[in-house]
């Protein structure tokens, strides 16, 4: 009962101390933003002698306490303040540049560290593209890169050599599909590579045209398509039936006929099975001795692409050479019969270093 | 003497905000509006005038390096002027010694023009008298006496400075005025029983 009774008045002593707070703290408020006198808000007030006794300290204190700054002395601070703020503002600006917290922050670190994400992740995926297959989706971004990397080599030769080494990179992603099990890449793959060596050819002719030695690219370009020619036996046989069938309906169309040294009909070692044309014919691949310092005579489908003498012929970039939709196999001449020109010499003396054609 | 009325809120929120800019006459309206305040704040604390002046100006000059800082909240920006106020008078303290004695001829010199010698004299003692009761009061009631009575900030904007609530403000401005109450009656009965 006592304990209740000390509790009840604990609690109304705490109340009562709150209320009392309060009560003061409304009145300090209308003091200090000069809304009401104290003296008129005492008079709402209860009679609260130790409340008033408070108000007239507080009061007291404000009255006593209270002190300004003399106007000449707040003037001549306000000044050095204002001279001291400006010159911190100038250097800030000067010397706090790049390394001022907030600049550094958010006007340098962030870009760079964005900058530096970017790069990272896109030689990621440069990297991750350079083994990328057509089946992959970083396809585009390797073919980007093939183009950007077509685009910055300086003159024709060097064009014409990253057009080979590109055509040879479509082989290995032709056996890579067909190793997959996704043959239905190797026509389009093929016509790609086709392009490609066809731009390689007309490149080479151009830069024989203004003088270069070419020797070496024409070597380069037979190698290739050697090596054409040994992935094609290697891997037609793993080929559906109406793939090889599209393969051979265009080699036929586009494939040279037996050559002297190693016709198709008289190499049935390398042959292909039939329907599948004479593809398996080797390339004769001309030594680039055979071929001295004049150009060698272009293939049909490359003339066709070479203008006359004179005049630059366009040299077609990759994304037009290595399109499947656009790409021919111009670099092989049509008819069956005739050899490959380029594997055995230049057909006709050039004229100033210029093809006849 | 009396503050004028407390700058409006609105017009210090576009002086703080064109200050951030690096506008430098807008922090000087900031200083006109404020200076006082600090000032009456911080010599109460150190009792000198020269250390209180020198001390109000690396306050304002420490607010405008660090104004890009400053996040405007409702309690406006007084909280955050006289937290820097704060921290400055205690690196005073450190660097000086807690001495907060000075002469009484400062304490009368202080006072407004037209008030007699006599006059002001007796408010000095007077002066003397509540600053020593305040002396002996709690480091939070004092700074709540000081902040309230003195620098004329609000239970909220004390809360923001000590880091209390508007309440627990309150509460502590009710008991530091009793205990106030209590010094100050206390000192006078000893007087009486000396006298006597």
């Amino acid at each position: 009962m006592m304990r209740n009774t000390r509790k009840k008045n604990r609690a109304m002593v705490s109340s009562s101390e709150e209320i009392q707070s309060q009560v003061l703290d409304s009145c300090l408020t209308r003091e200090i933003l000069g809304q009401e006198g104290m003296a008129s808000r005492e008079t709402g007030l209860p009679d609260d002698p130790e409340l008033r006794g408070l108000l007239d300290l507080a009061r007291d204190c404000r009255r006593t306490l209270a002190v300004a700054l003399p106007p000449e002395a707040a003037a001549a601070g306000r000044e050095d303040i204002l001279k001291r703020a400006r010159n911190f503002t100038g250097s800030r600006k000067r010397s706090g540049g790049l390394f001022s917290g907030k600049l550094l922050r958010g006007r340098i670190l962030r870009p760079l560290g964005i900058a530096a994400i970017l790069v990272v992740l896109l030689a990621g995926a440069a990297l991750a593209s350079s083994t990328a297959g057509p089946d992959s989706f970083l396809y585009p971004l390797k073919q980007m890169l093939e183009k950007a990397r077509y685009f910055s080599a300086m003159d024709d030769r060097s064009k014409a050599r990253v057009e080979v080494s590109h055509a040879n990179v479509r082989l290995d992603e032709l056996l890579e599909m067909v190793d997959a099990g996704k043959p239905e890449y190797v026509s389009q793959l093929l016509a790609d590579f086709d392009g490609r060596i066809g731009s390689a050819q007309t490149l080479a002719e151009r830069a024989a045209a203004q003088g270069s030695p070419v020797e070496e690219i024409l070597a380069l370009i037979d190698s290739a398509q050697a090596r054409r020619l040994t992935v094609l036996n290697e891997i037609i046989d793993k080929l559906p039936a109406e793939i090889r069938d599209a393969i051979a309906r265009q080699e036929d169309g586009v494939m040279p006929g037996p050559v002297p040294e190693a016709p198709a009909s008289q190499a049935p070692e390398n042959s292909i099975p039939a329907g599948a044309g004479n593809i398996g014919a080797p390339a004769p691949v001309a030594p680039p001795a055979a071929v001295p310092d004049a150009p060698r005579a272009p293939t049909p489908g490359a003339s066709q692409a070479s203008p006359p003498a004179g005049q630059s012929p366009p040299a077609g970039p990759p994304g037009q050479a290595g399109d499947p939709g656009n790409a021919q196999p111009q670099a092989l001449p049509s008819s069956p019969d005739k050899p490959r020109q380029h594997s055995s010499g230049p057909a006709e003396p050039p004229v100033n270093g210029v093809p006849a054609n | 003497m009396t503050f004028k009325r407390k700058p409006e809120k609105h017009k210090l929120k576009k002086l703080a905000q064109r200050a951030q800019k690096g506008n430098a006459e807008a922090f000087g309206q900031i200083y006109d509006q404020l200076h006082n305040q600090v000032y009456a704040y911080v010599l109460r604390q150190v009792r000198s005038r020269t250390d209180a002046e020198d001390i109000v100006a690396e306050i304002f000059l420490s607010a405008w390096r660090n104004m890009d800082r400053f996040d405007w909240k409702d309690a406006g920006l007084e909280p955050w002027l006289f937290r820097i106020a704060r921290n400055s008078v205690i690196d005073h303290f450190r660097r000086v010694g807690r001495s907060r004695e000075s002469g009484l001829g400062e304490e009368i010199k202080e006072r407004a023009s037209g008030e007699t010698v006599e006059d002001a004299a007796e408010t000095a003692w007077r002066q003397r008298e509540l600053l020593a009761a305040i002396d002996r009061l709690s480091d939070e009631q004092r700074q709540v006496v000081l902040l309230r009575l003195v620098a004329n900030l609000s239970s909220r904007q004390i809360g923001e400075v000590l880091e209390k609530s508007e309440g627990a403000v309150k509460a502590l401005q009710y008991r530091a005025l009793t205990n106030l109450r209590d010094i100050l009656e206390h000192e006078n009965d000893e007087k009486y029983e000396k006298e006597k």
